[in-house]
């Protein structure tokens, strides 16, 4: 069966996508480093803040993304629906691990320890490690329909931990600063409120081509896999199934 | 009933000696060092994904080329000797 390539506007929008990107971060890391102020009690680190904070955000787009395809697979299972839970997963791990390293390299400084088990580092931890799972239930448990129902029901779950990484810091207290969501007065100065708005922007389209790369890599996986038994059932393959 | 707010310090409170720390000392850390850890930290991650998905789209070439190798070799065997499909062939006792 051949299958028409991805049309051209399709990927002049991703490479454009991916242009934008790259000069939203060369952007965004001379604002921070040349431009937005220095602040008053913790001195330098806490420039770590402006990536620190998109990079939860953007956890958050590929749990996001994870609990939609999952979803989606549940009610009608399809490759492209796997695809994105799965990519999605991986994107909520690596942006989840890029959280749990810059955080404590922040906390080194402002609370005097890399580590503490306050609520919202806490549930944090919780929620990559519930990702990893989903993602080492995909390598190592086969890729049949019961085994994608099955990761696809702990996407949907696993989501479930959101909300609550969100709301520890009011419900529970704990050491973890809330300046956006806060009453303590937010970014005082101008530029620091442009440097994190910045830093949104950037990790947002950065796990939307992630998202977007590694959902098409999944997908023509899945077909690749698919004509690989063809192949065998027709007798075109001298190769044994795996 | 006490003065809640907390009396200035006068010039008796200042310090008049400097003692060097005995034991062990409280860490300390950089704020530059810790700045510029956390930025290429991101930054590792961030390229070591895209070097796994690399590695993996790789996988996925060589898979295509042996699969495409293996058709193009059936597509080259006579009809007649061409190996029977996997489910037949496995109920079917050889020769």
């Amino acid at each position: 069966m051949v299958r028409a390539k991805d049309s051209p506007a399709k990927s002049a929008v991703f490479f454009g996508l991916a242009v934008l990107t790259a000069l939203t971060f060369v952007f965004e890391i001379l604002f921070v480093f040349l431009k937005a102020p220095i602040e008053a009690r913790m001195g330098i680190v806490q420039k770590i803040f402006y990536f620190h904070v998109p990079s939860a955000y953007a956890m958050y787009i590929g749990a996001a993304a994870c609990f939609l395809g999952s979803a989606i697979y549940l009610a009608r299972p399809t490759d492209t629906s796997d695809a994105l839970a799965r990519a999605g997963a991986e994107a909520a791990v690596v942006f989840g691990v890029i959280v749990l390293t810059t955080g404590p390299l922040w906390g080194a400084k402002a609370w005097g320890t890399f580590w503490t088990w306050d609520p919202r580092l806490t549930t944090e931890l919780l929620s990559v490690l519930i990702y990893v799972a989903y993602l080492v239930l995909r390598a190592f448990a086969g890729d049949g329909t019961g085994e994608r129902r099955f990761a696809a029901a702990l996407g949907v779950l696993g989501a479930a931990n959101l909300p609550i990484i969100h709301y520890s810091v009011q419900k529970w207290g704990g050491q973890h600063p809330t300046v956006i969501t806060g009453r303590g007065g937010g970014l005082a100065h101008p530029d620091m409120k442009v440097a994190l708005a910045m830093g949104f922007v950037a990790f947002t389209l950065l796990a939307i081509i992630l998202l977007w790369s590694r959902t098409r890599l999944e997908v023509v996986q899945s077909r690749l896999r698919r004509a690989e038994e063809d192949a065998i059932d027709l007798g075109l393959d001298s190769r044994t199934e795996e | 009933m006490s003065d809640p707010t907390p009396a200035a310090p006068s010039v008796n409170d200042r310090a008049t000696t400097f003692q060097a720390v005995e034991g062990p000392q409280p860490e300390h850390y950089s704020g530059e060092v810790l700045l510029v850890s956390a930025y290429a930290a991101v930054f590792v991650i961030l390229i070591a994904w895209v070097a796994l998905t690399w590695r993996k789209a790789g996988a996925m070439d060589e898979r295509l080329t042996a699969l495409e190798r293996e058709i193009d070799k059936a597509a080259d065997t006579p009809l007649a000797s061409k190996r029977e499909p996997r489910d037949r062939a496995t109920t079917s006792n050889p020769p």
